[in-house]
């Protein structure tokens, strides 16, 4: 360990969010949470939106809070909150609309019930299973993956001398290696791409790819990056002196140099909006919509050492919205 | 959530069942995107920012190493500004910054992965024996001045760690094979596990063999040859833990020597070395970490007993042992946005056993501890300012302070100027300090060598330097530039006193003895070498590198150093200090990306007359240049490769002494496959 290595700024190495994930403390958010659809509650001939969280945690929390926050207030909607890790079964029956906060309360919800499904806080992989599972129910989902254009305008913001941008895709994956290929070309970058069928081919795909590519694309696929390979991406692309870009603020910790994403509470205020939008439950639209609030968060450390010079977070963030306000 | 936990329903409940999900899949789902990762690229792991240290720091990084053509790690020095690089048949090559330098380059601090490696007898850094290769080097950090208030006693004209390529890095097999002038010939093999293990590994292993000097006229030729085995292993049983082990050994020997010397013996030298670094950290965030590192090493000397003289065989002991034992706790915090520390503390315990030095069959050295600590304050986004301090218990000098200031100005995100001052020590080896070398023939000696006779004071260097170190984007052009002045007193020589006159090749330092009296009438030599604090010398100088990369063009590196050396102690001290640093170094590496694979890179080193000290002599002006031409090839990303190097195209030049040793041209050609 460099002894020296203290002088380095504040702003470097933490990543800079354009704002905080999580404005109160998780205690304090359930029980805002709890206060909120207790009181939502109250209202006795409303119709019924039942919130099924996969596991109650910071995450999952933070979406419920943010979705009861977004609700139209003139709309009288009756609440309520189950979870599937509880000690007891959730009872769906009389549910109006169930909203499933992540993947395993949405597998749960559209095979095990008639009510239309709003699915939450899944990846798209997971969406398109769920739609070959839900077979004529409604359902409605919102993706965590960002659009793959959105990436790829921060990708030519932070590394704007790359030519050449390359991204692993899991085999099941093709859906999203053909949307980066497609928008790799739209904002000017060549792309390079290639599929493996288990973790055991990444260290030679990666050699290969990184050799000849200015930056990574890091396309989420839990198949390739996860906590166990974060290790090995991160720094074998650092040996090439290859940025990578990630999908999760922290994956820009670990040593991505920047990332899109949004939060929980970002996905909570567009399901809210969603139903605010619906006069009918029933017509609950089968689409798949992806993030429409995002964040940025940038690695200064990671960029100064590759010798790049990225904009500030929230300057990056305005110039995606501006471009994509564009016609 | 109890509270407004829905009746259960008494209506016909469709019930999701509780636990019909395994929890992997529910971690599944949205836990690719928030869930934890390993932090990776933390400050410790990346290399220093020029722009932020404290102190002016060269990076030479692999594209660097390869581009270079060295396959000998102490020759990759000569692309640091500053640096001196030499080597002789006697020992060791040697490397100095800034003059001062002999032939156990001792005043720079080696590490590799942490782990200092410089030799608890002689101070200097076996650069032969070290169980590394080139190939295995991810890239060289070097602190281009003294630097004891992070490092200790010892960091005293800089620091040289080597990080190697970790093994999360890498996959697969590769095999090197090296062919080249004068016998230099090298196999290799890496062998490495999957990278995205919990557990990853390398195994490597080398011969080499080379005929580094041919006897010259009663001088000594130098024939070696190595054998080395490496291990490392990393665990992650953690997402916030990592353990290292590394362990490796080298064997080996020298053929070296004067048929007939009593000092330096023709024979064989067999060298074994072995290492085992052990170490735990956990990460605690970007900038926040705990480490604990231990090391063990050890190195030794067997040569022939039986020194041939004036027609007998005179028996006599010349092996050299050593082992080092040390312990190292670390913990870097950043505790706001303005103010960061570190804090740590080593213990170590250095043995050195030679009947030949010593005179004796007894451990010399010692156990040695260590407080360090470094506080950065950033008052505004600007303006840094870092003190440090490291305060030890040297077993040869006692107590001992290196203290350090130094502010750094930003002038943007990617520039900023610098000022630092401080001092570092020197503490005296053990053949500085503790030393009686004799060769005899049982109880009748014959000749005393190095005689550490008198107490010797650490030497010390007081610093003071400006610099500037910055990057230029638009033109891809990293700049770092400094001026320096590091007035040294207290200089440790070692010069030859006759016994009859008692002249020494220096004013006879207080206390001399002469020659020890039960000895008289037996010696067949009539001087010693004896070690006083005799010089100061005060260094000034400029020096600058330019880095500039286009990728797909090539890249051009070039650095130069200025350095002016005045004598400023006692009348009587050696006046070839002064000329022990060159008037201007220079050295230009430029690599140019060709099509199909190829790459050529030249590079040019040259320096201006100097004088290696002691065992050394007058080097005249001279150049250097060196020509790589290579070509990947295979599947990409495998790094197989054909690369052949032509040594000193202008021809031989005079290496450490002008009467001794030549440097020859030669070429060099390597095979590299990968799988």
């Amino acid at each position: 360990m460099n002894r020296d290595s203290i002088l380095r700024a504040a702003s470097i190495g933490t990543p800079r969010p354009t704002k905080t994930p999580a404005g109160l403390a998780p205690g304090w958010r359930r029980c805002l949470c709890a206060a909120l659809l207790c009181s939502v509650l109250a209202s006795s001939h409303a119709a019924e939106i039942l919130i099924i969280q996969s596991r109650p945690g910071e995450v999952q929390d933070a979406f419920v809070a943010a979705f009861g926050a977004g609700l139209k207030p003139g709309k009288s909607h009756r609440l309520r909150i189950a979870s599937l890790s509880g000690p007891d079964p959730v009872a769906v029956a009389g549910a109006d609309l169930v909203v499933a906060v992540g993947a395993a309360a949405a597998r749960a919800a559209a095979t095990g019930n008639d009510a239309p499904v709003l699915a939450a806080l899944i990846s798209q992989q997971e969406a398109t299973t769920l739609r070959t599972q839900a077979g004529n129910r409604r359902l409605g989902a919102i993706v965590l993956d960002q659009p793959m254009l959105r990436t790829l305008r921060l990708t030519r913001l932070v590394a704007p001398g790359a030519r050449r941008a390359t991204a692993l895709f899991g085999s099941e994956n093709t859906a999203a290696e053909s949307q980066f290929r497609l928008n790799a070309k739209r904002v000017g970058l060549i792309p390079e791409t290639t599929r493996i069928d288990d973790e055991g081919q990444l260290g030679a795909a990666l050699d290969r790819l990184l050799q000849s590519n200015q930056v990574l694309v890091a396309v989420p696929d839990g198949q390739i990056f996860n906590r166990n390979t974060a290790m090995s991406i991160l720094l074998t692309s650092y040996r090439y002196r290859t940025p990578v870009i990630g999908f999760s603020e922290a994956y820009v910790r670990a040593g991505a140099i920047a990332a899109v994403f949004s939060a929980p509470d970002d996905i909570g205020r567009q399901a809210a909006e969603w139903v605010n939008e619906m006069s009918d439950f029933a017509q609950l639209a089968d689409q798949t919509r992806e993030p429409r609030y995002f964040r940025i968060a940038v690695n200064d450390r990671v960029s100064q050492a590759l010798g790049l010079e990225t904009q500030d977070a929230e300057a990056i963030a305005q110039a995606i919205r501006s471009e994509e306000r564009r016609p | 959530m109890q509270p407004c936990r829905a009746p259960r329903a008494a209506r016909t409940a469709m019930c999701l069942a509780a636990l019909s999900m395994p929890l992997a899949v529910v971690a599944a789902d949205d836990a690719m995107f928030f869930e934890a990762v390993p932090l990776v690229l933390t400050a410790s792991r990346l290399p220093q920012a020029a722009a932020d240290a404290p102190a002016p720091i060269t990076v030479i990084d692999r594209q660097l190493i390869d581009d270079s053509g060295f396959t000998e790690l102490h020759d990759l020095l000569r692309l640091v500004p500053g640096f001196m690089v030499a080597d002789w048949a006697g020992g060791s090559p040697t490397v100095a910054n800034h003059g001062l330098g002999d032939a156990y380059g001792r005043r720079l601090k080696v590490m590799i992965d942490g782990r200092t490696v410089n030799n608890p007898f002689w101070g200097n850094v076996d650069w032969q024996d070290l169980p590394l290769r080139v190939d295995d080097v991810e890239r060289i950090e070097v602190v281009r001045g003294p630097n004891g208030a992070a490092y200790g006693a010892n960091a005293f004209q800089g620091v040289i760690n080597i990080i190697t390529r970790s093994a999360r890095t890498e996959s697969g097999t590769a095999v090197t094979l090296r062919a080249g002038h004068r016998e230099a010939n090298e196999v290799a093999a890496r062998l490495s596990g999957p990278r995205t293990e919990a557990l990853a590994w390398r195994i490597s292993a080398s011969r080499r063999t080379a005929d580094n000097f041919m006897p010259y006229e009663g001088e000594s030729g130098e024939k070696i040859e190595r054998s080395v085995a490496n291990l490392q292993i990393a665990i992650q049983p953690t997402l916030r833990d990592e353990l290292h082990l590394q362990a490796g050994a080298t064997t080996g020997f020298n053929l070296s020597g004067v048929v007939g010397s009593l000092s330096d013996p023709f024979g064989k030298t067999r060298i074994g070395r072995n290492y085992l670094q052990l170490g735990w950290t956990r990460t605690l965030g970007p900038e926040s970490e705990l480490s604990l590192q231990y090391h063990h090493q050890d190195r030794s000397e067997r040569k022939s007993w039986a020194i041939p003289f004036r027609g007998i065989d005179i028996p006599t002991d010349l092996d050299l042992d050593s082992r080092r034992d040390d312990l190292e706790l670390q913990f870097t915090q950043r505790l706001s946005p303005a103010w960061h520390i570190l804090l740590g503390a080593g213990l170590r315990h250095d043995a050195v056993k030679s009947q030949r030095y010593f005179t004796a069959n007894d451990d010399f050295g010692g156990t040695q501890w260590q407080l360090f600590s470094s506080v950065t304050w950033r008052p505004s986004e600007r303006l840094a300012v870092n003190l440090g301090g490291n305060l030890e218990h040297h077993y040869f000098s006692g107590k001992l302070f290196s203290p350090r200031a130094a502010v750094n100005y930003r002038l943007d995100h990617y520039a900023s100027l610098r000022a630092s001052t401080g001092i570092s020590y020197r503490a005296p080896q053990a053949w500085e300090s503790r030393s009686f070398e004799t060769v005899g023939e049982g109880g009748r000696v014959l000749a005393i060598g190095y005689w550490a006779a008198l107490p010797l004071q650490p030497e010390r260097v007081r610093f003071v330097e400006l610099g500037f170190a910055g990057r230029i984007a638009t033109l891809s052009l990293d700049l770092d530039a400094r001026v320096f002045r590091e007035a040294y007193d207290n200089y440790i020589d070692d010069q030859a006193c006759r016994f009859a006159s008692g002249n020494c090749g220096f004013a006879a330092p207080p206390g001399y003895v002469g020659a020890p009296p039960s000895y008289s009438g037996t010696l067949n030599k009539s001087y010693v070498f004896y070690f006083g604090n005799n010089g100061a010398v005060t260094t000034t100088g400029a020096e600058f590198r330019a880095d500039w990369r286009k990728p797909g063009w090539g890249r051009v590196v070039l650095s130069q150093a200025f350095v002016n050396i005045e004598n400023t102690g006692l009348p009587g001290q050696d006046i070839d200090l002064e000329a022990s640093a060159p008037d201007s170094m220079t050295s230009l590496l430029i690599a140019a990306e060709l099509p199909a694979g190829w790459r050529a890179s030249l590079g040019f080193y040259h320096a201006t007359r100097m004088k290696w000290l002691n065992d050394g002599d007058v080097i005249p002006s001279h150049g250097r240049t060196d020509l790589k031409l290579s070509r990947r090839f295979g599947k990409t990303g495998r790094e197989s490769e054909f690369a052949l190097t032509l040594q000193s195209l202008e021809g031989d030049y005079a290496d450490f002494h002008e009467g001794n040793y030549l440097h020859e041209s030669g070429v060099l050609a390597s095979l590299k496959l990968a799988w």
